[in-house]
């Protein structure tokens, strides 16, 4: 939605004339092949039709597409999907298919849209699928327990905020790489999770409470209203992380630390506060898995944070941080969850899930970091 | 010839009125004395070219102008008012904007995000990304940059000439007073420096002190209207651009450098003044 | 019932089969008590009924009977069914249930497409629930499930009841006794009642132990987060609460070594432990080495399930029994319930295939029709 919004308009092209008593081009952007050349070697001299600074630059519409970071994950989003619909005789195409493709890309994708701001900002969360089952448990068991939904649902959140404050403490004030403190608070929690639940699975048997069933219940034939909850925290999430000054902030720290703090931002606090975002999307996305299954245990989060950092890498989001964008985390977690769906109702062995998820996902680097290579000419 | 003089009588025709004063400035790292005793003042609306070699001090006082690090003594004035920079925010704060070799800006942001980072121009809640592109490329296109292909895009795709652009117009469109820049061309093409020295001098003509720290004579003396030169921690020169030669500014500094070794220039052959100036 | 094989009868019990069912169900369920009992005339049937296509069939020293004889049955173009499963991919019980399965698709010509959890996703059952949800927008022609939780897959399975998919649910069921309910709608279970071979595994201990009123047992929990386990444990307890034997569970860990080492700690400590009761093939190897390690004799150890270290066990005496479900017999049947569903209409059964006592009493006649079906 975000930065796709950006690349439709035009900014200020129209009304933005060269200045003449501009100093000539003595030196010319990257963008040799379109920037105008007249300036010579001994510079000074005027470029007679000097362009106008438009935010892309020129180029036909279709230019400026194919410019967008996104557009090579999609294109291969939509070439999975015409891949599947004919290979698989009808049945990918299908609502049916399609509302349990949501289902699951729902749950991840809470979870990525969390993950993937994190991993702009340059860190990670490994420990999103302990913290996952670990707040939803505990929301299970007051549900289980008769105590009202609601509260469930804010002690859930809670958790899943403390578990991110925690891990943003932790890296940010006692400098230890996200990597190496997050796997920490991974282990810990899977094994708080044990110790508190004895693993057991609760679960909350019909008739459903209201809020579950806002959370994860059906509506209409096949949807259920999880896919509308991710939707809306990835477009939420999405304007604060393009059109706010937290989110230029994220990408300022993940692309140069350094140079975001001399420009005054308020770099460990902003760090601090992906890490509570990603934990609480972690949490969150747990008590919609509950309101889905009608049951939680301490496994049901295994695995989502792989998942999560795969789906916001196929996304375009850079390991290294300060790349990314909405558009390609939600992307990247439709792709995953088409893959498995599409492989199986093409009738292609389910051994070759994971294996087409690892190609997919060099394959996706390898287009996000070449795609801007050529398109912009940086080879010059 | 006459002596070296330290420029407070001279007048640059364009000079403001003085702004920041080191005086006295002593910093020691243990044992090791980085600077001993410098006094260099800064006007509005001038270029101060500081030359020296690797070690003479230049970068610590550079670092202490820019709050990084505090002087062990002297003080610093700003407008006849004795200032301590604990930070470089406090620099900032007071008007001092440091550019340091290729670390201002983040490479994977749009100029216009880079240009406002850390005071972003908002619309409610919401960045106003029209009014920053539409102020960052008049800024840019007022120093000098007007044939930029297009504002939205990242900074990584721009040469080494415009990113010094886009830091130098930062410190003119938030109307710092001091524009420090550590050698601002070293990376550059014969083109580019040319274009960043208009960019300085567009700097200085709106107003601001600017502080290039330079190796090449030959650079420094198309741009700066003043010439300090540091040796051995200690300034040893401290000159108005006056059009002189090449060679003539190569001996003010060898005069300074003898006078620090306390040698009269008088005793010295001329091979000895060949080994010192090319060093 | 049930003591082993000196007493003739086959520890199995079918719900009564419906009218249509055909002789081969019939002859499976005969060659299947055949096959555990040892009648002179099971090794051939089984053999005819499950290995003529495995692998392992190439070990089986009896004569090779004759192809089922598919002309009998009616015309069907071919048949695709998927098996949805939450069996992590490297476990060996899976191994041998996918085996099964995978026999019975080659032997009836019907296309079995297993779908798998990846490794990551072992106790992710969020993860099944959309395969499940997969299979059933694939419309096959039957889909075989296993259902570990009694809320999570009840949409999908109304689904499937819905879009007319025939659904057997096998190894893992939302009930005890795997009773399909309106709730979780299906045809048939393939499996065991976890709860009642709990109980039945907990009275044969008290018998075989000789254990008496007021002495400690321990209960060896290898993975805490498996409802199949849990109901075992309930069971066992079920049994041993009204002799007023103690029993406590420790919860060990799926790795052996660490739980081994948990499990050692526990027995060191509390020496008046009179019996050992593990839930499956990890948790007898943890009671066998930490016996082992703490140099203790005389402590027995029973059980469920069955691997070839478990069959060493027993066949060595260091496991006192195990209960046996059968797992390639659970992929085998649950496929045929289908095929027979597909072809003729047969209405699946509830089939249990266990619990089966192995003991080393009769671990010798047994042990090579246990080794046929690929432990």
């Amino acid at each position: 939605m975000c930065e796709a919004a950006e690349g439709s308009t035009t900014g200020n092209r129209g009304s933005s004339e060269v200045s003449l008593r501009t100093m000539g081009s003595g030196f010319r952007s990257r963008e040799a092949s379109s920037a105008p050349t007249s300036g010579g070697p001994g510079g000074g001299v005027v470029a007679p039709e000097a362009p106008a600074l438009s935010r892309w630059g020129s180029g036909s519409p279709l230019t400026r597409l194919v410019r967008q970071r996104e557009f090579g994950i999609i294109a291969v989003g939509v070439v999975l999907f015409a891949v599947f619909s004919l290979a698989s005789s009808g049945t990918f195409d299908s609502f049916q298919t399609w509302g349990g493709i949501g289902s699951s890309a729902a749950e991840l994708g809470i979870v990525s849209v969390g993950v993937g701001f994190l991993m702009i900002s340059g860190e990670f969360d490994l420990s999103v699928g302990a913290n996952f089952a670990f707040a939803a448990l505990v929301m299970a068991t007051m549900v289980h327990d008769g105590y009202p939904p609601i509260e469930g649902l804010l002690v859930d959140l809670g958790i899943g905020i403390g578990i991110g404050l925690l891990n943003g403490i932790v890296t940010v004030f006692l400098n230890i790489p996200s990597f190496i403190a997050t796997l920490g608070t991974y282990f810990l929690w899977s094994a708080v999770v044990l110790i508190v639940t004895g693993g057991t699975t609760i679960t909350i048997l019909p008739p459903t409470p209201t809020l579950l069933n806002v959370l994860g219940g059906f509506i209409g034939d096949q949807m259920r209203s999880e896919i509308l909850w991710w939707l809306g925290i990835a477009l939420v999430v999405g304007v604060v992380l393009h059109r706010t000054v937290t989110g230029n902030w994220i990408y300022a720290i993940g692309g140069k630390r350094m140079a975001a703090r001399e420009a005054g931002v308020a770099v460990a606090r902003t760090r601090v506060l992906a890490f509570v975002l990603c934990g609480m999307l972690a949490a969150f996305a747990g008590a919609v898995q509950l309101a889905h299954l009608g049951s939680m245990s301490a496994g049901y989060g295994s695995a989502y944070q792989l998942e999560a950092i795969a789906a916001s890498v196929v996304g375009g989001c850079a390991l290294t941080g300060g790349r990314g964008s909405m558009v390609g985390i939600v992307v990247g977690t439709v792709i995953l969850q088409m893959l498995a769906s599409g492989l199986i109702l093409s009738g292609v062995s389910p051994y070759w899930y994971q294996a087409v998820v690892g190609i997919i996902i060099i394959v996706a680097v390898a287009m996000h970091t070449r795609i801007g290579a050529v398109v912009h000419g940086a080879e010059s | 010839m006459s002596a070296p003089t330290t420029n407070d009588e001279q007048e640059h025709a364009a000079r403001g009125p003085l702004w920041l004063e080191a005086r006295s400035i002593t910093k020691q790292f243990g044992a090791v004395i980085a600077l001993s005793d410098v006094d260099v003042s800064f006007s509005l609306g001038e270029v101060v070219g500081l030359i020296g070699d690797n070690g003479s001090g230049k970068s610590t006082f550079v670092k202490i102008l820019s709050g990084v690090y505090q002087a062990s003594s002297g003080s610093l004035l700003v407008e006849g008012k004795p200032v301590r920079f604990h930070s470089a925010a406090d620099a900032r704060a007071m008007g001092v904007e440091t550019v340091h070799q290729d670390l201002g800006l983040v490479d994977s942001m749009s100029i216009a995000r880079n240009f406002f980072l850390g005071a972003e121009r908002r619309k409610g809640p919401f960045l106003d990304l029209k009014r920053m592109e539409r102020e960052t490329s008049a800024m840019l296109r007022e120093i000098g940059l007007g044939n930029l292909r297009a504002i939205g895009q990242d900074v990584s795709r721009l040469s080494g000439g415009e990113r010094q652009a886009i830091s130098i117009g930062r410190a003119v469109a938030f109307q710092r007073k001091m524009l420090i820049l550590d050698e601002p061309t070293s990376a550059l093409s014969i083109q580019e420096t040319e274009k960043v020295f208009e960019f300085m001098r567009a700097a200085r003509d709106r107003g601001l002190a600017v502080l290039a720290v330079m190796h090449n004579l030959t650079q420094v003396r198309d741009v700066a209207d003043r010439f300090v030169v540091f040796y051995h921690g200690r300034k040893i020169a401290d000159i108005v651009n006056t059009g002189q030669s090449e060679q003539d500014l190569a001996h003010y500094i060898i005069e300074g450098k003898l006078a620090e070794m306390g040698i009269e220039r008088e005793q010295v052959d001329m091979g000895v003044i060949r080994a010192i100036t090319t060093e | 019932m049930r003591r082993g094989a000196g007493a003739g009868n086959h520890a199995w019990r079918g719900r009564g089969g419906g009218g249509a069912r055909l002789l081969g169900v019939a002859a499976v369920v005969v060659a299947l008590g055949a096959w555990f009992v040892g009648v002179a005339a099971g090794p051939a049937l089984a053999a005819s009924a499950h290995h003529t296509t495995s692998k392992s069939a190439r070990h089986a020293e009896s004569p090779r009977a004759k192809k089922p004889k598919k002309a009998k049955l009616p015309k069907h173009g071919k048949l695709t069914y998927y098996f949805v499963s939450h069996g992590c991919p490297t476990t060996t019980f899976w191994v041998n249930v996918w085996n099964g399965a995978r026999d019975a698709g080659k032997q009836f010509g019907v296309n079995v497409k297993i779908l798998k959890v990846t490794t990551a996703q072992c106790t992710n059952v969020s993860a099944v629930v959309t395969l499940l949800s997969t299979a059933i927008a694939a419309h096959p022609n039957g889909i075989v499930a296993t259902v570990e939780s009694p809320t999570a897959f009840s949409s999908a399975l109304k689904t499937a009841t819905h879009d007319g998919i025939p659904v057997v649910v096998m190894n893992t069921a939302p009930t005890n006794t795997g009773k399909p309910t309106a709730t979780n709608p299906y045809l048939a279970y393939i499996g065991q009642d976890n709860y009642t071979a709990g109980v039945e595994a907990g009275t044969e201990a008290i018998k075989l132990f000789h254990l008496k009123s007021g002495e400690p047992v321990v209960i060896v929990d290898q993975e805490p987060t498996n409802i199949s386990l849990t109901a075992r444990d309930k069971g066992i307890e079920a049994a041993m609460g009204p002799a007023g034997i103690t029993t406590t569970v420790v919860n060990t860990s799926t790795t052996v070594s660490s739980g081994t080492s948990v499990l050692s700690a526990y027995l060191t400590t509390h020496k008046t432990v009179k019996a050992i009761m593990e839930l499956g093939p990890t948790g007898a190897q943890q009671a066998v080495g930490a016996l082992k390690a703490d140099n203790l004799k005389g402590i027995p150890i029973g059980g469920f399930d069955l691997s070839s270290t478990v069959l060493n066990y027993i066949k060595r005496g260091l496991v006192g029994f195990t209960l046996d479900q059968q797992p390639y017999l659970q992929g085998y049947y649950s496929v045929e319930e289908l095929f027979l569903r597909s072809t003729v209409g047969a209405a699946p059964v509830t089939i249990y295939t266990g619990p089966a006592f192995l003991t080393p009493k009769n671990v010798k006649k047994l042990g090579k029709f246990v080794t046929l079906t690929g432990y």
